[in-house]
């Protein structure tokens, strides 16, 4: 992370300072015709709107969790597809997927991380080529020889079964120590390395840390701002003991470490916590019983700026259980249980599960522990494990190669509880999501510090484009304006910011919210300001303000928008823009400001109905559309909050 | 070893005919249908045609152009890195960078006197062993204005002279080479494309200039040095030098008349250059050279004329039509009908059926023509025509073109903040977007990057318009922008499959109007404006014109909502009038709702009033290459 590099900065700044004040006298005297001779040197604004524009002006797209053949589960269930493939689908190029189907994405995607769990990395490949290590091993070649004689099946679920029973053997076990792993992991930098084209497509070196706690997904992905000659030094972190851990708290030591050792930069993003089965954001007591303390608030919040909110996995902004008056809260929703659905859900895991709920948490918690650990911001990713990043609906290639595009996908059992009472079938994955980073320049650098700045949004796979600005002094008259950004930054903070203290005259402060559609996708609904608040009792709220709609429509008696409507022609798939608008843009002013009570505040803006993924699936493939099965979607965006601390 | 391979090959190719039933496998009909039916899940996979339009312009200036250097001091490198989105600094000291980087250019410098400023500038001594060259020297260099600008018009004004004032063939191959591999340093294949060229430019006064590019690099383009006016100033001759060029170099080229609305009847005439009447040979050479032509530009838009298209309300955008380019000489309204792109198209139907060659079948972009390196031409970023028009609060009043006569003179508000060259090619490189200008597959926009679909055939339906991804269709059933339609089948008239989408930073949609030109039975040329495609529920009137859209702009603030209009517009439109026997062509028009116009951003910007004359807002537009439809027989 980045906020720490400035530490061995200090001394010289220190110095430097010192000297500054001493030696003042002796600096070069103005000239006496300084307006003169200056004013070349400072013209003011220019001329073009976009010169001299040091924000950010343009928003970044890609995907920061992408699995390939390296990861063992993708390689088991039958990813064959390695990192190069990984690369060149993202940036724009046409692959042939392990199902022997062409992808290609409507557009190019400007960045990747491609990240592979970490545990037994490389395995599976290795395993499938016979390589000499896992040869000698009885089990290796026993699965090997087995793989051959077109028993695969049964090895895969045979390896993926005694992994998580812990019961993996030792000598085939790819061990951050073993030569092995070092080489995979060597593979991976390379990778990226080579892919990395600065300017046009940025490659992040990075991995997935795939803590399964009791089936609960603690996951994280891991992503480095650093080059090969940094992140070569240090093999990626396991979770298998005893070199890995886990643990989350271990990870951040381990990040910690990495940085001290490298002089690198790193960062953790959280996995969509919905499967979580309630420890992804605890409020009292970590999984393991631990208190939450400072060190934990402090290191969380240094280590974990970014929050996959949504994904293949279903969607984890809210739940209609946490958030009963929020009509668009039930959207991909997955509580059946946790990751395997060992467990299933109770009601009263949910809030330590969903983004909103925790951003909640953390206004307790920084008043409880005086730092927020959930000061995170938002972004969505696929998850993807066929090394194909596909979260558009009309090009959905599924959430592992078994779910690759067929007839009978969405009926396939996805997960089943092991009592066989609970199942859920392929059509629930959901084609999502994106990460929208608004950075100053298409490089590793740039858009890593972007993310660490949380100025970020995530969509559900849609490319719209979303500026979020809050401060004390926006006012209508800053709408008008085609170039919302200047007055944005300007006279506030953008996305994933903190509100400045208000000044004395403040009343209540003002954001300035402005959404413009995907050109290729569908008109927008309505932008929405969702905020969450701790009273003075320390009791937590929310509200959903509608604040730029499309049409004519009036807010009902309950306050309510009416829908938009629906334009979805169900049969072939299709829709068309004639509701919605292509752009929406506000100044919403909070109404129910208390400046005694701490706050945060994030966008959402809602597409029209476009067809489901699913949908689609049923006119290509001429099958009827599974029951339960929504036939269209409402995509969305959800914008880093910005908060205000009394 | 390789002369044996060589002659097995041959061997094989003998034999297999013959032995075509001996072969033991014979493909099953299954086993064909599996190749060659099979629908792939992916929309986005096996698309072989164009998926994505590529912006450019194809005509500016640097100060290595003659005209442009006494003024501008940003070379060829500032150009190309200005085009692909890098911030510069403009001769007048502003920062410039474009919205969003372009994805190519040609920098098309003049050809007279090739690299003469710059090194004139410098004090190279070779100029300055000539007499002009020693007199331009000390009067720029002098130090006083008046003699700086005197010496300025003196050396625009000898560009159209017979004889150069000074011949320095060297340092014209000298600048020439160093352009060229600049340009190859600047060309990345896939990311930004530098294609190379140079601006023909005879008779100043009438403005026949010609872009000439090459598809090559610069080890092919620097086998030449740029075809001058001095050369000749005769267009049929530059046509067979290019001729020449292509056999002796093995190069591909074309070239791109200027918009030639202040040719004064000169561009599109139906003579030869001699005033001899046009041959079959010489409409041959000038089809094959020019497919393409720069339909808008700062100086005017050259679509249509209102006194050319009376019943199209849309004609009258960007006018210039005063004079000839220096002013010399008062437009005629006889003029016209060889200036205008329309009717230029027209006049080609009616050549065709003397000449059997249609010297006119061209395709549309538009360029800027800019001299200040910049190609600046968004409405709210224009950095106007050239050095002494760069963004002030006086230059809106500013002389653009002076005349001799001050009535004629051309004042800073009249530049149009256009154009665009949209091309539909495979891919970002030199040989697709080259091939793309060859086949037409381009179009014109007045600035905005809106993206617009044209297709023609006979089998489109209404649902063929529901498509998401109209394209997949659109190549399927018939031709593309700038295409010719198959010959007709009994009893159908054409269809048009037409798709529009907002440039995502500018305005909204108005409508989309399909303009069909044709050859009447008695052999006289038509043309009519159908309005196919249009926003917010209107219907046309009794005169079966669309109402406006209506006007969002607020002036004092240069803004405007995206309230009205549609963010994209696409229809099948058929044509109701038509005749199998009559030679016609179609483009497409597509229109934005009112946006503010480079005069507003600058009258709110600096704080100014301009008199009523100066419009503030302004109706943004694209123009596609026309779909051409020809009688069997």
């Amino acid at each position: 992370m980045t906020s720490r590099r400035i530490s061995p900065v200090y001394p010289v700044l220190a110095f430097g300072l010192v000297l500054t004040v001493l030696s003042a006298q002796a600096q070069v005297p103005p000239p006496p015709d300084a307006k003169e001779v200056l004013s070349p040197a400072y013209t003011g604004k220019s001329y073009s709107p976009y010169a001299g524009r040091g924000f950010p002006s343009n928003v970044y797209w890609g995907d920061t969790h992408l699995h390939t053949s390296l990861s063992m589960d993708a390689g088991a269930f039958g990813n064959r597809l390695g990192l190069d493939k990984a690369y060149r689908f993202a940036r724009g190029e046409e692959v042939t997927s392990s199902s022997g189907m062409p992808a290609k994405l409507s557009r190019p995607f400007d960045f990747l991380v491609v990240a592979d769990h970490s545990d037994n990395m490389g395995l599976f490949p290795d395993l499938y080529a016979g390589k000499p290590n896992i040869l000698a091993d009885p089990t290796g070649k026993d699965w090997y020889e087995r793989i051959q004689a077109g028993d695969g099946v049964s090895v895969a679920l045979e390896l993926i079964g005694r992994f998580s029973q812990g019961d993996f053997p030792e000598g085939l076990t790819y061990s951050p120590d073993s030569q092995a792993y070092k080489s995979v992991w060597q593979s991976t930098i390379d990778a990226a390395e080579k892919f990395n084209d600065p300017g046009k497509f940025t490659a992040f070196i990075g991995f997935e840390w795939t803590s399964l706690l009791r089936g609960g997904n603690m996951h994280r992905v891991v992503m480095y701002r650093d080059n090969a000659d940094k992140a070569s030094r240090i093999v990626a972190y396991t979770t298998t003991p005893p070199l890995g851990s886990p643990n989350p708290r271990d990870l951040w030591k381990w990040l910690a470490n990495y940085e001290d050792k490298t002089g690198g930069d790193v960062l953790a993003i959280a996995h969509n916590g919905n499967l979580s089965n309630g420890i992804m954001f605890p409020l009292e007591a970590q999984y393991d019983g631990k208190t939450l303390d400072e060190e934990y608030v402090t290191e969380r919040a240094k280590w974990e700026p970014a929050y996959e909110t949504t994904q293949i996995k279903g969607d984890g902004e809210t739940h209609p259980y946490l958030s009963p008056d929020d009509e668009f809260a039930d959207y991909e929703t997955w509580d059946l249980g946790n990751l395997d659905l060992s467990e299933l859900k109770t009601k009263k895991m949910l809030a330590g599960e969903y983004a909103r709920e925790a951003l909640k948490r953390g206004l307790v918690l920084e008043a409880k522990l005086g730092t927020n650990p959930y000061q995170f911001g938002q972004l969505g990713s696929t998850d993807s494990h066929t090394s194909l990043a596909t979260a558009q609906e009309d090009n959905f290639f599924g959430k592992h190669t078994g779910y690759e595009p067929s007839p009978d996908r969405m009926k396939h059992p996805m997960m089943q509880s092991p009592d066989k009472t609970v199942t859920m079938d392929g059509w629930k994955l959901a084609a999502s999501g994106l990460t929208a980073v608004w950075a100053t320049e298409n490089t590793r650098k740039g858009l890593f510090d972007a993310i660490a700045r949380k100025e970020i949004y995530a969509t559900t796979g849609s490319r719209l484009m979303v500026r979020f600005f809050g401060g004390w002094e926006f006012t209508d008259q800053d709408v008008n304006s085609r170039s919302p950004a200047f007055t944005g930054y300007t006279k506030g903070v953008p996305m994933g910011g903190d509100l400045p203290a208000a000044p004395a005259d403040a009343g209540a402060p003002s954001f300035m919210v402005y959404a413009l559609r995907d050109p290729v996708g569908a008109n927008l609904d309505r932008i929405q300001i969702v905020k969450g608040w701790r009273d003075k009792s320390g009791e937590t709220h929310e509200k959903v303000y509608d604040v730029a709609w499309s049409g004519d429509r009036k807010p009902g008696k309950d306050g309510k928008l009416p829908a938009v409507g629906n334009t979805v022609d169900v049969k072939n798939a299709n829709w068309t823009n004639t509701i919605g608008a292509s752009e929406l843009v506000t100044v919403w002013t909070d109404p129910d400001f208390d400046p005694a009570q701490s706050a945060f505040y994030y966008s959402r803006v809602i597409e029209i109905p476009t067809p489901r993924w699913s949908t689609y699936d049923a006119f290509r493939f001429n099958v009827p559309i599974p029951e339960g099965a929504p036939t269209s979607t409402q995509e969305r965006a959800y914008t880093s909050p910005i908060w205000y601390t009394p | 070893m390789h002369a044996r391979s060589l002659l097995t090959l041959v061997f094989s190719l003998a034999v297999i005919p013959a032995v075509a039933f001996a072969q033991e496998y014979l493909p099953d009909k299954a086993g064909v249908e599996s190749v060659f039916t099979k629908q792939e899940y992916s929309p986005y996979v096996g698309r072989e045609f164009p998926t994505r339009v590529l912006w450019g312009d194809t005509h500016l200036h640097t100060m290595v152009s003659v005209d442009a250097g006494t003024m501008n001091r940003l070379g060829q490198e500032e150009a190309f890195r200005f085009a692909r989105g890098e911030e510069v600094t403009t001769t007048h000291g502003l920062r410039a960078k474009l919205s969003r980087p372009l994805d190519f250019i040609v920098v098309s410098d003049h050809a007279e006197m090739y690299g003469l400023m710059p090194q004139l500038l410098k004090g190279d001594p070779e100029i300055l062993a000539t007499e002009k060259g020693r007199r331009w020297y000390d009067m720029l260099k002098g130090g006083d204005p008046d003699q700086t600008f005197a010496a300025a018009m003196e050396i625009v004004a000898s560009l159209s002279k017979k004889e150069p004032p000074i011949r320095s063939d060297k340092a014209v191959r000298n600048a020439w080479r160093d352009y060229t591999a600049l340009a190859d340093r600047y060309n990345e294949p896939g990311r930004f494309t530098a294609l190379i060229g140079y601006e023909w430019t005879a008779i100043g006064g009438y403005n026949l200039h010609r872009n000439v590019i090459f598809r090559d690099d610069a080890s092919v383009a620097r086998r030449t040095v740029p075809f001058s006016q001095f050369d000749s100033q005769n267009p049929e001759d530059l046509w067979r030098a290019l001729g020449e060029l292509e056999k002796e170099t093995g190069a591909e080229v074309l070239a791109i008349p200027h918009n030639g609305n202040l040719s004064n009847g000169r561009m599109f005439n139906v003579e030869t250059f001699n005033g001899k009447p046009l041959t079959r040979e010489i409409a041959t050479l000038r089809a094959r050279y020019e497919p393409l032509i720069e339909v808008t530009q700062i100086k005017g838009d050259g679509e249509a004329h209102p006194a050319l298209s009376p019943n199209d309300e849309f004609a009258d955008y960007e006018t210039w039509d005063t004079a000839n380019l220096d002013g010399t000489e008062l437009k005629q309204p006889e003029m016209l009908k060889s200036e205008y792109a329309r009717e230029a198209l027209k006049t080609g139907l009616t050549l065709e059926r003397n000449l059997g060659v249609n010297p006119y079948k061209f395709g549309m972009i538009g360029s800027t023509d800019a001299h200040t390196s910049l190609t600046a031409v968004e409405e709210e970023n224009f950095f106007g025509k050239h050095s002494g028009v760069e963004p002030e609060p006086h230059r809106w009043e500013h002389v653009v073109i002076q005349a001799p006569d001050p009535s004629l003179n051309v004042y800073g508000w009249k530049q149009a903040a256009s154009g665009y060259a949209a091309i539909w090619a495979t891919e970002n490189t030199r040989e697709a977007i080259f091939d793309a200008m060859k086949r037409k597959e381009t179009y014109a926009t007045t600035g905005p990057r809106m993206t617009v679909r044209f297709f023609g055939g006979w089998e489109f339906d209404d649902a063929d318009a529901l498509s998401r991804l109209p394209a997949g269709v659109g190549y399927a059933k018939g031709v593309p922008m700038g295409g010719d339609l198959p010959a007709a089948p009994m009893g159908k008239s054409p269809n048009f499959l037409v798709a529009a989408m907002k440039d995502p930073y500018s305005g909204n949609l108005d409508r989309i109007q399909i303009v069909k030109g044709w050859l009447d039975v008695e052999g006289n040329v038509q043309e009519k404006v159908y309005d196919v495609a249009w926003s917010d529920d209107r219907k046309p009137g009794p005169d079966g014109k669309l109402p406006p859209v209506g006007n969002t702009v607020d002036v004092a603030n240069a803004t405007w909502t995206n309230t009205i209009g549609e963010p994209e517009l696409i229809t099948v439109w058929s044509d109701p009038g038509f005749d199998p026997s009559l030679k016609a062509f179609y483009y497409a028009r597509v229109i934005e709702i009112p946006t503010p116009r480079w005069t507003a951003y600058e009258a709110k910007r600096f704080d100014l009033k301009m008199p009523a004359e100066v419009p503030m807002t302004t109706q943004e537009r694209g123009y596609t290459s026309p779909i051409w439809y020809t009688p069997k027989g």
